[in-house]
């Protein structure tokens, strides 16, 4: 479990840093061009980019579920920045 | 802004203190998500990928992806491995900085463990020479919940010609709180007779236990040889799953099709043999040489930069850098933490705590 609650919990405490106000995103420069930040093995090409999705595209609209098992589209997010961190119990 | 957690396939099963397995349903993944709640102790919400794993599919079948989506639902950042102090240079990019960002320290998360409900590292673990690739497995329909979870993997004889050997682990769900009571029968399964399919042996009973009560795998190796054209074969495995605090000890009988297919979701349990540990942990469980953990080090990161610098190292530590710090920039960031942890764990390294003698 530690290693995907470890990277969550650092996660966390980073974002529970960011700011949670609005502002208009930049228009050049924008962070996500430096893309694939890198991970044990994601060294060049990105395993992202490899499964099609690409900056600026929308995200895929799958149906997955809320905590209590609520269908929860991913469109749901629309509206304001919305950060989705992947991980696991172990 | 909002920031939410998705809980995805296990990347180790078996891993962590609890030895979590892979989920069958959809409702059994919930549980995983309210474990995570309970043991991070945080307020994001979680969201759940489904049991098809859809989302994961989507998006590259990474394990610790992150992505930020613009208010029209673009993504506007992907990054296949999080990084917490990037990740925040970006929301502070897109949504700007706050003025008296909260801290590290000023964080009471708690994070709590499960009590294990009888006894571990009473039965002797077993593997496979080399890593193995998780099978597709399909249980079949069951009255009962999976208490009992099995897991196939197959070496690369298996896969590239048909004949090698096979890992077949029955483990225990921690979801469910059960354990084996030795003074009852022990766990056996059994292969059905398919044409074409050779498993030898074709059963296997559990060993005898001294323990009354262990939440250890049963775990069998076995020689398959399967024709071309063959299709999978079925494994039956009976048990008694006993949960002390619900009062019950009940026989289970449940079947599963073992498919000679990679499951692309199953993960890598490194339960032991060439890379890991025997003791269920991810890939050289249990805590590496020195005590170094990641999470431990990046503590250290003072003026949190993301990155620790000799001066924010204790002293005992400073030898570390010159063997972390791949870029040479005099501080060792969140990437070559993980790397060194990485070393470590694979007997490549030492933290400096006790250093060979030269």
């Amino acid at each position: 479990m530690k290693r995907c609650i470890t990277s969550i919990l650092v996660v966390t405490l980073a974002l529970l840093q960011a700011g949670d106000t609005f502002a208009q995103p930049p228009q050049q420069g924008r962070p996500g061009e430096r893309r694939g930040g890198g991970g044990p093995g994601t060294a060049g090409s990105s395993t992202l980019e490899r499964s099609g999705l690409k900056i600026g595209q929308q995200m895929p609209d799958v149906t997955i579920y809320d905590s209590n098992g609520k269908k929860f589209p991913l469109s749901q997010a629309k509206g304001k920045y919305a950060v989705l961190v992947f991980g696991c119990l172990t | 802004m909002q920031v939410y957690f998705v809980y995805k396939a296990l990347a180790h099963p078996e891993g962590g203190s609890n030895s979590y397995v892979t989920p069958f349903t959809l409702k059994e993944r919930l549980l995983h998500v309210k474990e995570a709640e309970k043991h991070l102790g945080a307020t994001i919400p979680w969201l759940c990928d489904t049991i098809e794993n859809d989302l994961k599919h989507a998006l590259g079948d990474r394990p610790n992806s992150e992505f930020v989506i613009d208010p029209d639902g673009k993504v506007v950042v992907m990054r296949d491995w999080s990084n917490p102090a990037t990740l925040r240079k970006d929301l502070e990019e897109l949504v700007g900085a706050v003025e008296d960002p909260t801290r590290i320290s000023d964080l009471d998360l708690k994070i709590e463990t499960t009590a294990k409900p009888a006894a571990s590292g009473v039965v002797k673990r077993v593997s496979l020479p080399k890593q193995g690739q998780a099978l597709l497995v399909e249980p079949q329909e069951s009255k009962t919940p999976y208490y009992v979870k099995i897991r196939a993997e197959a070496d690369q004889d298996l896969l590239r010609s048909g004949k090698g050997k096979l890992y077949l682990g029955f483990h225990l769900d921690p979801i469910y709180h059960v354990h084996w009571n030795n003074l009852a029968k022990p766990l056996s399964w059994s292969t059905s007779a398919m044409e074409g399919v050779s498993v030898t042996p074709a059963e296997g009973t559990g060993p005898k236990v001294e323990a009354k009560s262990d939440i250890d795998p049963r775990e069998f190796i076995v020689d398959v040889d399967v024709d071309r054209d063959a299709g999978p074969f079925e494994v039956t495995v009976k048990y008694f799953a006993c949960n002390d605090k619900q009062g019950f000890c009940i026989p289970v009988t449940q079947t599963y099709v073992v498919n000679l297919k990679q499951d692309r979701d199953g993960g890598q349990a490194r339960r032991s043999g060439s890379r890991g540990r025997p003791d269920g942990g991810r890939p050289g469980g249990g805590r590496p040489p020195g005590g170094f953990t990641v999470a431990r080090f990046m503590r250290f990161d003072k003026n949190e930069d993301g990155k620790v610098t000799r001066d924010e190292m204790p002293r005992q530590m400073q030898r570390i850098l010159d063997r972390a710090d791949r870029n040479k920039d005099g501080a060792i960031d969140l990437e070559e933490a993980k790397q060194m942890e990485q070393r470590l764990r694979q007997g490549g390294g030492n933290t400096g705590r006790r250093r060979p003698p030269e």
